[in-house]
């Protein structure tokens, strides 16, 4: 095997290691935490340091039967921000519970993100294997286009959220799974 | 990963679309400056160069900036206009910096009309339409006796959408439409080579795509299929003999807007078009002809509202073509003063005609000069002049044609929405 191509996949070895879901449970809360996982970079961290919010989605799923069911998923948004005298990032929970946290590093920030997203564990197998998966997706800047309405969801907005994720093939998804789980018993 | 991407995107549909301004850490310092984008300040409307600059000295604020820039976006006819902060001079002060990237086609208004013409009657067009994201669907009803040599009533439908990076829009119309002639008309058509017979009516395809090819600047191309059922005075076996035939067309055009200058010294706009409608066998024509037709316009504002306005425009055909494709001049719009029936009731196959109208206020006086003719045929310029009330969108006015013999007034008044 060619040397480059050897390091090349120990590269990503590497990175997937790093990039590693790794699970904890308490009481019926299962949370996830991803050491090495970052998601505040390229585009979306460029508008960030250009002062302008960039909102995230992160979507935990649980997945059984050799990951070919979904057993639980869990949905949560987080709109972040950078302070530009101070260089520290402000996150803002949108949707289940309302929250915030200020003067965050980058990766204190993601952690803060991250860890907010759980399932329930009552409703997750015991016995059998359990796969895990984050995804987490920036979203795209508010279209200023004329024909969409400011007051709130329309057929318009919803006809462009649909076709936007039709385009959004292209668009930055991070994703990272763990391995098969069993979750202890009580 | 499609479902997962849709299941993402159904949760950002139900979640709160717009996030409360103070999820943006920075809108607690306040806005030192603000910087335009680069070469484009002048093409902006006075009005809302004064809201940017207000912006400046109270804290930022992310909602209202993108409203702006949303404006900015409309008057620059930009494809995006985004803004960064980055640091400003003095500590806890953000410097807001507006840009604007490549350029989109404007989803034209269909522009709904009313007028009334003392020798020619009333003119109604009303147009409506409603969009859907990036479609927008049109419709209209309409009896106009303004445009063309005949009255035509009937309707029209349209759907368009814009494709691409906004630049690209495909269109497609529908219109039905019933003739009434005027009586002059009626009794000279055909007797002329250049012409054909009246109509009864006619319906229309017409599929287009338009591309924006720098900002203001837009072509269309197209084809139009128009059936046309012709009915003549003269009878055949004691009824009229009726025909349908197909009038086929290439459409091509290239229009172009453009404003500069600062509003509160010299604000100049320009608007120009060039149109080449071509009917051709080869896409089954029961005609053959190329219809040229370029005009312009130009409006100077000037200080203490006064507004200066030039028109011209030229036309010419070959071949022979229905009616609706002659040039008239005697309206609303051209050579004011005259009745199009006593210039030519068949209208011509060469036309050329100016306009030149000083506005104060709402007071305005103009002179017109043009005259349709056709091939082999002497060139007689016809003057008018007036004056009324006015102002972007209305008229009033009351017009005379310049002749030595029985000069009778024309009122005019009419109004775009």
């Amino acid at each position: 095997m060619p040397r480059a191509a050897a390091g090349l996949l120990l590269a990503v070895a590497v990175l997937a290691l790093a990039q590693s879901l790794q699970v904890s449970q308490s009481a019926d809360e299962v949370r996830v935490t991803a050491p090495g996982f970052h998601f505040l970079t390229g585009k979306p961290l460029e508008r960030l340091q250009n002062g302008n919010t960039v909102a995230f989605d992160l979507l935990l799923t649980a997945f059984g039967e050799g990951k070919t069911t979904v057993l639980q998923r869990a949905f949560e948004r987080f709109v972040i921000s950078y302070d530009l005298w101070e260089q520290t990032y402000s996150v803002s929970r949108m949707r289940s519970r309302r929250g915030q946290a200020a003067h965050l590093t980058a990766t204190q920030a993601e952690e803060w993100c991250i860890s907010g997203i759980t399932l329930r564990a009552s409703s997750l197998p015991k016995d059998d294997p359990v796969w895990f998966r984050l995804e987490v997706r920036p979203q795209e800047p508010k279209q200023s286009d004329p024909g969409f309405d400011d007051s709130g969801p329309s057929l318009a907005t919803l006809i462009e959220v649909f076709s936007r994720a039709g385009r959004s093939r292209h668009a930055e998804v991070w994703r990272v799974e763990t391995g098969a789980v069993r979750l202890r018993t009580r | 990963m499609r479902f997962v991407l849709l299941l993402l995107a159904a949760a950002a549909a139900a979640a709160p679309r717009t996030e409360p301004p103070a999820a943006n850490v920075n809108t607690r310092y306040i806005v030192e400056g603000v910087e335009f984008p680069a070469g484009k300040e002048n093409r902006l409307s006075q009005e809302l160069r004064d809201e940017i600059t207000g912006l400046v000295g109270r804290n930022y604020d992310p909602e209202a900036t993108e409203k702006l820039a949303t404006r900015m976006r409309r008057e620059l006819r930009a494809g995006s206009v985004s803004h960064r902060l980055s640091k400003g001079q003095t500590p806890e002060h953000v410097v807001l910096h507006f840009e604007a990237k490549g350029r989109r086609i404007e989803q034209q208004a269909e522009i709904s009309k009313l007028a009334y013409h003392s020798t020619q009657g009333w003119t109604a067009d009303l147009q409506f339409e409603t969009d859907h994201g990036r479609l927008r669907f049109g419709a209209g009803v309409r009896s106009d006796a303004d445009r063309m040599l005949e009255r035509t009533a009937g309707f029209n439908v349209n759907l368009a959408r814009v494709i691409g990076n906004n630049r690209v829009r495909i269109r497609f119309d529908h219109d039905r439409l019933h003739e009434i002639w005027n009586r002059s008309t009626r009794l000279a058509a055909g007797t002329n080579s250049e012409t054909t017979d009246i109509y009864r009516w006619r319906w229309a395809a017409r599929p287009t795509i338009s591309v924006v090819i720098t900002p203001g600047l837009v072509y269309t191309a197209g084809v139009e299929f128009q059936h046309i059922q012709f009915q003549p005075e003269r009878l055949t076996f004691g009824f009229p003999a009726a025909r349908t035939e197909a009038a086929n067309t290439v459409l091509n055009t290239l229009r172009l807007r453009r404003s500069w200058g600062p509003r509160e010294s010299l604000r100049s706009t320009v608007e120009a078009g060039y149109s080449l409608r071509a009917a051709t066998k080869t896409l089954d024509s029961d005609f053959v002809y190329a219809r040229h037709f370029a005009d312009g316009r130009y409006t100077a504002d000037l200080p203490g509202d006064n507004h200066v306005t030039l028109r011209a425009g030229v036309g010419t055909m070959s071949g022979r073509a229905p009616l609706y494709e002659r040039f008239t001049v005697g309206d609303t719009e051209r050579v004011r003063g005259w009745n199009k029936f006593d210039v030519d009731p068949l209208g011509g196959s060469r036309t050329a005609y100016g306009s030149v109208e000083y506005r104060y206020d709402n007071f305005l006086v103009f002179y017109d000069v043009g005259s349709v003719w056709d091939r082999r045929e002497a060139r007689v310029a016809r003057h008018g002049v007036g004056a009324g009330f006015g102002a972007s969108g209305w008229f009033l006015a009351v017009a005379f044609p310049l002749r030595s013999n029985g000069v009778q007034p024309v009122f005019m008044l009419g109004t775009t929405f």
